[in-house]
């Protein structure tokens, strides 16, 4: 019996132990993808065809973001000014490391590696909208690099405030695939607010980088020869010459972190509930057992289909089934790119091999359905349509006056139930369903 | 080895019936791995027919495990000469046949009324003097993945233009028959509450009505329990059960957020003005 | 040997003299039936190893949430820092059912031990029809090429569930359409299996084998061949629907105007709960399909062990027939609160309860076998106790379920889970390795090695109870069937090391299949010789050599008497072979058996 226990033992070792082996390796730290559509957008506008920048651009960028963001695993965030730098009212780096890294628990006993957790398997470990689940979901999930959230306080071309990104990640976005994380604590959706505005914030500053590539005639960001003491000669450098070497390397610095980060991106997202767009009071007939109540009603619809022209888009059925040939910002940003149309797979094949998701035309609201993705509320509502929707044809509408905006806002409320105990074949038909 | 064997059989039904009291009584390791706290009438029924079903089995399972044990320790190859033949036993059979239908036939009429009481008969209200069905107050709207809750509004009827909605929350109170409206937007879902014994799959295309009465305030969570795509363990809903009085308070206050704030000029009442958020 | 048995064996070495060819003809491309059953029994062993794989990722997942995923995360995953996204959870579970329900566990049962018994246990040079039965496993192929094609389409496999049910499997990826296909074929070779079965039981007996002398492995295998019969036309219907709701937009099962993210839209007029209907019309008697056999192997096993008749041979046939008969009428507890009409849910419950009359007096008399017997505790006779203490679990389990209000709380939770891995793992599984051990002397002439046999028992046994048994608890309280990550909801939290206990179970329980496997091809060069009857057992083809040749038989077996003639007081031998006259003594060379 020993004997063969003996054996069996021996011939599971041979079996089990480089199972154990190949089973057991884990993952090599994950990074951050390089944004690699918009470098090839930048080489398809300032090249000519087939020509690349030199690969040496794509190593000495992710060499900048990681010397300033860190990596997945360990965030790094930029403060030039030390402690009295403006970005501390935008994030903390505590937050971040709560948010980043791997799902764990963290010296305090929480959770954390909240957003790999909860986030990344659509939004993509780097914010880009391109995680595991992203290319089944209808709409796409967001790409934070462009700096655009559609859902917020504020008006267009302005940063949402930090409770604009609290609202959604608590309620999520009805109507597509964004959940609610209604079940978190404040303090967990804080620490998820500053990494979403921390993946931003490093997404603009890679896109600044990339765009910039064709005004460096070749040259690197940042030239380190500036700082040797020795000339590729091998002379020693003056003083004189040092001392200009340094200013122009300064000034280079200045130029990759201070003008792009400081003044462009992040003085955008210090305080901006300053920008806060007001929502101003609402006609007395918005109540529902107000007597004029229906006539309000009435001027929101012929509002819909004449002055606010909303018809052109969400349709005379008021399904989404107007103009459905429109494309988002996300899709956009690359899509109108020369020599790229969307009829043409084949112009854009190499977008999609550097990672940008299938195009797809943005389909406008189907208002007969009670859901609203920036919120229910009549005031919610106000702000889509006096703001306008952030990357989307939506428009703002400085035309329409405070009055005319609640009429519609009235009649979108009203739209589901319009036709409620009409017999089914008087309802009205979504062509774009149908066809 | 015989003994090793006979023991370790024997060990099934003693250490699964020892460690399903131990998982009842929240011995450790199995705390909380029991039935969860009950909080609705009709649960009381159905906890009592899981425990009943729970020790009609651990009997059966014991005494199984008994026979299963004892022929092994006594009927070793070593100990026994040879096996008695025989090949059937008229009356022990029809004793194992008949005893058992009695038992299952029992079960089957005993659930019937709690299944008809949870799933067929729907709380009435009095009506001009006559019992009709109660509407429902709430309007469940699956989707994936989320849960919106559509509350009836002044007019007490869902699916009307006054309707309020919340995403993933739901506030219902106790001590009161609550009728619950499903329905679902994509796929099938199911609407789950361990703590108050429900659970309703969602079908589309069809209604499905539910109803309960919860007896204590409390917080709980909704599940989702039929597959409903990559984020199906993302459907998470909270439920609230606070008592009538303050239900009527937090539908006020609802109700006062889907009012905008009003042009005082115009104002007729003057009242419930809030402010811009 | 036999006129008929020579043909045959040229037929199968396809009248070539070429070796390769004739390498071809009688190994790969063989109408024997042992072969065929052979090459089920070796592809299903593949399956289940694939399948165990993905079982315990998803074991890893529940234990471990969001971790870096052993040699998946890396591979797959590892610009995510190896963590599986969700949907990927979704296709583990849903291809670990489909892979062990159908390429495992029916095939093995049906497929290798239905081909390779059959004939040789009521006597027959081969099947009704050998081609046919060829085709029946090369029409498994045609299904593995889905299985593993669907692998590599977007989203690594299907995601909808073994259930399917639409609207969502509609909606999810393409790969959903190979699942569908290789099902399909895995539905025509039963299909083609199950007609060979009935007709070989039916026309092929040797002289003297009448129904009622039939071991109980070929009635359990001849009622299982009646149930896909007449269970698999339906679900191959529901399939082909499914397959045009998907690509043709027929919309059978999609009812109008369903809106998915407010923009996908499939439309259609069609009705979600009759796929469910149709679905479990087939998958509810599919249960036994996957049980029955295993349960007439272990009848065989036990009496031969306990060398003692079979108790109760006649009522084990009947509630073999009665299982098999209420087995299509009770398919609708599966679906008690799936939205189907509320009053029909009671009548389902009955005929639930009726089904459990049955397996109980199946249970009652396997007991009845053992007591008063004369134990040998070989390998195959602890799989197949462990298979009758196991079944009563799942049994038990089983009528908790059965009672619609209690079923309110533990549908779709891990109680099902446990239930259901109870009686495919707990006893089919075991009755199949129990069956694997008792043969497999038959099929390769040599013993299997005992100790190693006893080990990996007695590993199993316990792993399994610990991997599936805390899962009853898990249910009870709630806890929800596949969910990537049950603790997102705060009350589930403070089930993780539970969890996490079971999770180190089911790993330890797959470390000991590796006992098995190398027990297994180990004894194929090393173990003992067995001759034609290593224990001593009555039913015919233990009379024929071991491995037999072409053709089965070296003498034309004529039987007497039925199969459990074992200690039979007018006889000093223990056992009584089927094809021994009354009057011929004992002749051939038997060893003791083995304990």
């Amino acid at each position: 019996m020993r004997h063969v226990l003996l054996q069996t033992s021996r011939l599971l070792a041979v079996i089990l132990i480089p199972a154990i082996l190949a089973g057991c390796h884990s993952s090599p730290e994950p990074q951050f993808r390089f944004n690699r559509v918009a470098l090839l957008k930048q080489e398809k506008t300032d090249l000519s065809e087939g020509e690349t920048y030199p690969a040496d651009y794509q190593q000495e960028i992710g060499n900048v973001l990681t010397a300033l963001y860190g990596t997945p695993d360990q965030p790094r965030f930029p403060f030039p000014l030390g402690a009295e730098d403006p970005g501390h009212e935008v994030l903390s780096l505590e937050n971040l490391e709560r948010a980043a890294g791997p799902v764990r628990t963290d010296k305090l006993g929480r959770t954390a590696g909240l957003y790999r957790e909860l986030c990344s398997h659509c939004h993509g470990i780097t914010g880009d909208g391109f995680g595991g689940t992203a290319p089944s979901l209808s709409p796409y999930p967001r790409d934070f690099r462009l700096g655009k959230f559609k859902f917020k306080s504020t008006p267009l071309r302005r940063m949402p405030t930090d409770e604009d990104l609290d609202r959604i990640i608590r309620n999520g976005i009805p109507g597509t695939a964004m959940p609610s994380f209604r079940t978190l604590t404040d303090e967990e959706v804080d620490a998820l607010v500053d990494y979403v505005k921390y993946l931003t914030i490093r997404g603009q500053h890679e896109r600044r980088l990339i765009a910039e590539l064709g005004n460096l005639d070749g040259e690197p960001f940042m030239n380190f020869d500036l700082l040797q003491e020795n000339d590729p000669q091998g002379q020693q450098v003056d003083e004189e010459t040092q001392a200009e070497n340094l200013e122009e390397f300064q000034a280079q610095m200045y130029m990759v972190v201070g003008e792009y980060l400081g003044e462009d991106i992040l003085s955008r997202w210090v305080e901006p509930e300053d920008e806060i767009s007001s929502v101003e009071m609402a006609p007395a007939a918005f109540r529902l057992d107000h007597p004029a109540h229906s006539n309000l009603i009435l001027q929101g619809k012929s509002l819909f289909y004449g002055k606010a022209n909303c018809v052109q888009c969400h349709g005379e059925t008021g399904l989404g089934d107007g103009q459905t040939t429109n494309f988002d910002d996300w899709t956009n940003d690359w899509l109108k790119t020369a020599g790229v149309s969307y009829d043409d797979p084949a112009s854009y094949n190499d977008f999609l091999q550097a990672g940008a998701l299938y195009p797809r035309p943005i389909i406008p609201r189907n208002l007969r359905i009670p859901v609203f993705r920036g919120g229910n509320l009549p005031s919610d509502v106000y702000r889509r349509i006096a703001n306008g929707i952030e990357g989307t044809p939506m428009p703002s509408s400085p035309t329409l006056s405070n009055e005319e905006i609640w009429a519609l806002v009235c009649y979108v409320k009203s739209l589901p139930y319009e036709n409620e105990g009409l017999p089914r074949d008087e309802l009205p038909v979504n062509e774009r369903v149908v066809d | 080895m015989n003994r090793f064997w006979s023991i370790l059989f024997f060990l099934v039904p003693l250490l699964g019936t020892g460690t399903f009291l131990m998982a009842a009584w929240g011995m450790a390791p199995f705390q909380g791995a029991w039935l969860p706290e009950n909080y609705s009438v009709a649960g009381k029924t159905i906890d009592h027919l899981f425990y009943l079903l729970c020790w009609i089995s651990a009997l059966i399972f014991i005494g199984t495990g008994i026979v299963i044990g004892w022929v092994l320790w006594r009927y070793d190859h070593r100990r026994q000469q040879r096996a008695h033949y025989f090949s059937h036993n008229f009356k022990l059979e029809m004793v194992w046949t008949i005893i058992p239908a009695i038992i299952l036939v029992f079960i089957a009429f005993y659930q019937m009324n709690a299944w008809a009481e949870t799933k067929m008969i729907r709380p009435t209200i009095m009506q001009n003097g006559q019992a009709v069905t109660k509407p429902p107050m709430v309007l469940v709207m699956a989707k994936r993945f989320g849960w919106e809750f559509h509350y009836a509004g002044p007019d007490g009827l869902i699916e009307t233009a006054d309707d309020d909605y919340i995403e993933n929350e739901l506030v219902l109170p106790i001590d009161t028959d609550i009728v619950l409206q499903l329905e679902t937007r994509d796929v099938i879902h199911s609407f789950f509450v361990p703590q108050l014994r429900v659970k309703q799959d969602i079908v589309p295309g069809m209604k499905q009505f539910m109803w309960f009465r919860a007896t204590s305030t409390a917080e709980m969570e909704i599940a989702c329990t039929e597959l409903c795509g990559w984020g199906h363990y993302t459907m998470q809903g909270r439920l609230r059960l606070v008592t009538p009085t303050d239900y009527q308070a937090w539908l006020a206050e609802r109700r006062q957020r889907q009012t905008p704030p009003m042009n005082p000029e115009q104002e007729e009442t003057g009242t419930d003005q809030a402010k811009p958020e | 040997m036999s006129d008929m048995s020579t043909q045959l064996e040229t037929a199968s070495k396809g009248r070539s003299g070429n070796p390769i060819l004739r390498f071809l003809g009688s190994y790969v491309f063989s109408t024997d039936h042992k072969i065929i059953g052979l090459q089920f029994l070796f592809s299903s062993l593949i399956w289940f190893a694939i399948g165990g794989m993905l079982a315990l990722a998803i074991r890893w997942q529940l234990a471990f949430p969001w971790s870096d995923m052993p040699i998946f995360g890396p591979t797959l995953f590892a610009s995510e820092g190896g963590q599986i996204p969700g949907v990927f959870y979704n296709m583990l579970f849903t291809m670990h059912a489909t892979i062990m329900i159908f390429f495992v566990i029916i095939p093995i049962l049906s497929g290798a031990f239905g081909n390779y018994l059959i004939p040789l246990m009521i006597g027959a040079e081969d099947m009704a029809f050998p081609r046919l039965n060829m085709f029946s496993y090369w029409f498994m192929w045609p299904a593995f090429a889905c299985m593993i094609g669907s692998f590599f389409m977007p989203g690594f496999g299907p995601t909808a569930g073994w259930t399917s049910y639409p609207t969502l499997s509609l909606i999810t990826g393409d790969a959903q359409n190979l699942w569908i296909l290789g099902l399909i074929f895995v539905g025509i070779s039963s299909m083609i299996g199950s007609i060979n079965y009935m007709t070989t039981i039916l026309q092929m007996r040797a002289p003297g084998m009448r129904m009622f002398r039939m071991p109980m492995t070929v009635w359990a295998l001849f009622i299982t061949a009646i149930l896909q019969a007449f269970a698999l036309p339906v679900l191959t219907a529901a399939l082909f629907m499914q397959l045009s709701d998907r690509i043709l937009a027929t919309g059978f099962f999609a009812p109008e105007a369903i809106l998915v993210n407010d923009t996908t839209s499939i439309s259609g007029g069609g009705e979600p709960l009759l796929w469910q209907h149709l679905f479990w019309f087939y998958s509810h008697p599919a249960v036994y399909i996957m049980i029955l056999p295993a349960m007439g192997m272990v009848s065989d096993m036990l009496s031969c062990f306990a060398r003692k008749p079979l108790f109760g041979y006649r009522p084990m046939v009947y509630s073999l027939t009665a299982i098999a008969g209420l087995g299509f009428v009770v398919w609708g507890h599966h679906m008690f609160v799936s939205g189907m009409n509320r009053i029909l849910a009671i009548s389902f419950m009955v005929s639930t309860m009726l089904i459990a009359l049955p397996s109980g007096i199946k249970v009652f008399n396997w007991l009845g076998t053992l007591w008063g017997g004369r134990l040998y505790l070989t390998t195959p006779m602890l799989f197949s106790i462990g298979f009758v203490s196991m079944f009563i679990i799942g049994g038990l389990s089983g009528i908790v379920m059965a009672a619609p209000p209690v079923d309110i709380q533990i549908h779709d939770t891990y109680f099902i889970v446990a239930h259901f891995h109870y009686v495919l793992f707990g006893a089919s599984v075991l009755g199949v390795m129990g069956a694997i051990y008792f043969w497999y002397p038959k099929m390769f002439g040599r013993m299997m090695n005992e100790t190693m046999g006893k080990i990996h028992f007695v590993l199993t046994f316990i792993f399994l109870n610990g991997t599936f048994f805390p899962m009853h608890f898990l249910g009870a309280r709630g806890f929800p069937r596949r969910y990537a990550d049950p603790y997102r909801f705060e009350e589930f939290q403070d089930l993780l090391p539970l969890n996490q206990f079971i999770t180190l179970c089911a790993f330890l329980m797959g470390a000991a299949q590796l006992i098995f496997l190398v027990n297994f091809f180990g004894s194929l060069f090393w173990g003992r010789k067995a001759g034609r009857n290593p224990w001593n057992a009555n039913s015919l083809e233990w009379s024929a050599p071991s491995p037999p040749p072409h053709g089965n038989f070296d003498f034309q077996p004529y039987v007497y008497r039925g199969p459990y003639e074992y200690s039979h007081p007018g006889r000093e031998d223990d056992h009584w072979p089927q094809v021994e006259s009354a009057e011929a003594p004992d002749s051939q060379e038997i060893p003791s058996p083995t304990a």
